[in-house]
């Protein structure tokens, strides 16, 4: 009954009021503009389908500089507000050390209601791919060179001695924010390697040959939601270039899943 | 339920090569013609064609209170009888190899890969192949005249009758029977970052020597998953739902931290369209007397 209380109160948190602030839910502005969206074969990787080169304008928006760790989504839940993520296996929910990493296993329903819980949605793919790539349309956040390495992104790699690769010999995603060198042109942080991102757009191959100029919110119906992104599983430049785009049906849970959130300016 | 299967053969990149390390050097897209070219001799191990005759068996499925600490926090695995007609079911999960003979034969799509999904990785020829959605799995096993093992049947194949909690007995699941992570992560597939081969758990066999039923992959049945579903099932021969939005999977994974994920009677839920580094399976054969 309480947790119902507060929530007509519209306070942010239980959590909030009862340990102090929730982390992490800062966002960054993207400005209005123009820029270059999808992927060609003198990029130098692997165009994932339907990732057609074309122009897009964007009014501006706010993104979040991290992706939702689980303490952010556990105040969701401790208001009544979001449901339980899977666990199990490598669903990190409930993990002692996973407060901030990301939250993983979340389905698209999931996803919204983390976002909607903080006065926020869930991003475009345009949005998505306008905070990630800058408008220099990068391969990867922080430009085209160097390669990814461990250095900027949680992937695949065997360093420092690591027995396994995944997640940077931790065999898991990584604390939100942890690769700083990382970072967007615009600041936002793991756009590629740690999870997946579910973003609003239904899944289609063909949408972007035709979708308007201005602030595209892809097709009207779909089966999959495209996922942007990429995970600590990820070894090569191919699967964590910025261009690469996944279908993924909305009442999947994966591993490799999470969410950050957007808010329009206005 | 909608039967979409993504045909995008080769997401996310594959060239397990090394050539796409240098930023300065060409990178040609993957194709399917480089899995072509890695699969075009294969090899299968004979050993892994080998499948268990499970007899017609009585058994009691889900969660046995008395043997299970774990039964009160999962109420939808409650307890109740079924029988089983009898069937064989592979000894081993389904290889990359193996899939790549049904690729090869143009009956079975490109699995969806990268990360750690490992098809055209060349290592990866006796792992349990993974990136499969249900649609794939499902097509795969009629490609061999087989099909999908039921939920029932999948436990039954991993516990015999006797109320087993995992396929060996009652003692808790760890990497001297089980391809698993450990408790606080940072340990997947025993140390490894990945699945192993198949049955690489030789000490973790059934009570019928089927292989991996706990570990490696978690492995699509034909079976909708309901929470509902065991206070209501069939006796005969339960085949689940008759619609749902997500199917059972069984046996956990190479990802599993905790011994009770490993559990025989434990279910994952998962979209059948949706491919998994986690997922793999394995075929079942209704005519006993003609398999060998």
């Amino acid at each position: 009954m309480a947790i119902n209380m507060w929530i007509a109160l519209g306070t942010v948190s239980v959590a909030q009021a009862l340990y102090g602030d929730v982390q992490h839910r800062e966002m960054v502005n993207i400005p209005a503009g123009e820029f270059i969206m999808g992927c060609k074969a003198s990029d130098g990787v692997y165009c994932s389908p339907g990732s057609d080169v074309h122009k897009v304008h964007l009014d501006a928006y706010k993104i979040d500089k991290y992706l939702v760790t689980f303490e952010r989504y556990q105040a969701c839940i401790d208001d009544g507000y979001c449901t339980e993520p899977y666990y199990g296996a490598a669903c990190n929910y409930k993990m002692k050390w996973s407060a901030k990493h990301p939250a993983n296993c979340i389905t698209f329903k999931q996803a919204e209601m983390i976002c909607a819980y903080e006065g926020k949605r869930l991003p475009t793919e345009a949005e998505w791919a306008k905070a990630a790539r800058g408008p220099k349309a990068n391969l990867f956040p922080w430009g085209n060179a160097p390669e990814p390495s461990c250095d900027r992104v949680v992937m695949n790699q065997r360093v420092d001695g690591n027995k396994i690769g995944p997640g940077c010999g931790a065999g898991t995603t990584l604390e939100v924010g942890s690769k700083v060198k990382g970072a967007s042109h615009y600041g936002v942080m793991d756009m590629a390697g740690n999870v997946f991102e579910w973003t609003s757009d239904w899944y289609s191959e063909t949408y972007f040959n035709k979708s308007p100029y201005k602030n595209p919110k892809g097709p009207a119906t779909g089966s999959a939601k495209v996922l942007r992104g990429s995970a600590w599983t990820a070894k090569y430049r191919d699967g964590l270039a910025l261009t690469v785009r996944w279908p993924y049906a909305p009442a999947g849970q994966g591993y490799v899943v999470g969410a950050r959130c957007a808010q329009s300016l206005n | 339920m909608s039967s979409v299967r993504y045909p995008w053969p080769i997401m996310l990149s594959v060239l397990w090569g090394a050539h796409i390390q240098a930023a300065d050097s060409a990178v040609k897209s993957p194709s399917v013609e480089s899995f072509s070219k890695l699969y075009q001799s294969v090899k299968i191990n004979p050993e892994h064609r080998e499948m268990a005759l499970i007899p017609s068996s009585e058994f009691s499925m889900g969660c046995d209170p008395y043997r299970d600490e774990v039964c009160s926090y999962v109420p939808e695995e409650q307890q109740h009888k079924v029988y089983v007609s009898a069937f064989k079911i592979d000894k081993y999960e389904v290889t990359t190899n193996k899939y790549a003979e049904c690729v090869n034969a143009g009956e079975c799509d490109i699995p969806t890969a990268g990360g750690l999904m490992h098809y055209g990785d060349p290592e990866a020829g006796n792992f349990p192949i993974n990136g499969v959605s249900w649609y794939q799995a499902k097509k795969y096993c009629e490609w061999e005249g087989k099909r999908l093992p039921t939920s029932a049947e999948w436990e039954l194949a991993a516990r015999g009758t006797d109320g087993r909690t995992f396929p060996w007995g009652d003692e808790k699941a760890d990497c001297t029977r089980a391809v698993m992570d450990r408790e606080n992560a940072g340990f997947l597939g025993c140390g490894t970052g990945n699945s192993l081969n198949v049955g690489s758990k030789p000490k973790g066999a059934s009570p019928y020597g089927v292989m991996d039923m706990a570990g490696n992959l978690w492995e699509w049945t034909s079976d909708w998953y309901d929470e509902h579903y065991y206070f209501n099932s069939a006796y005969d021969n339960p085949k689940g739902p008759s619609h749902g939005e997500l199917k059972i999977t069984r046996g956990g994974d190479f990802l599993s931290r905790q011994s009770y994920e490993l559990r025989t009677t434990g279910r994952f839920p998962y979209y059948p369209s949706n491919p998994s580094p986690a997922i793999g399976f394995r075929c079942v054969f209704d005519d006993v007397a003609e398999v060998k």
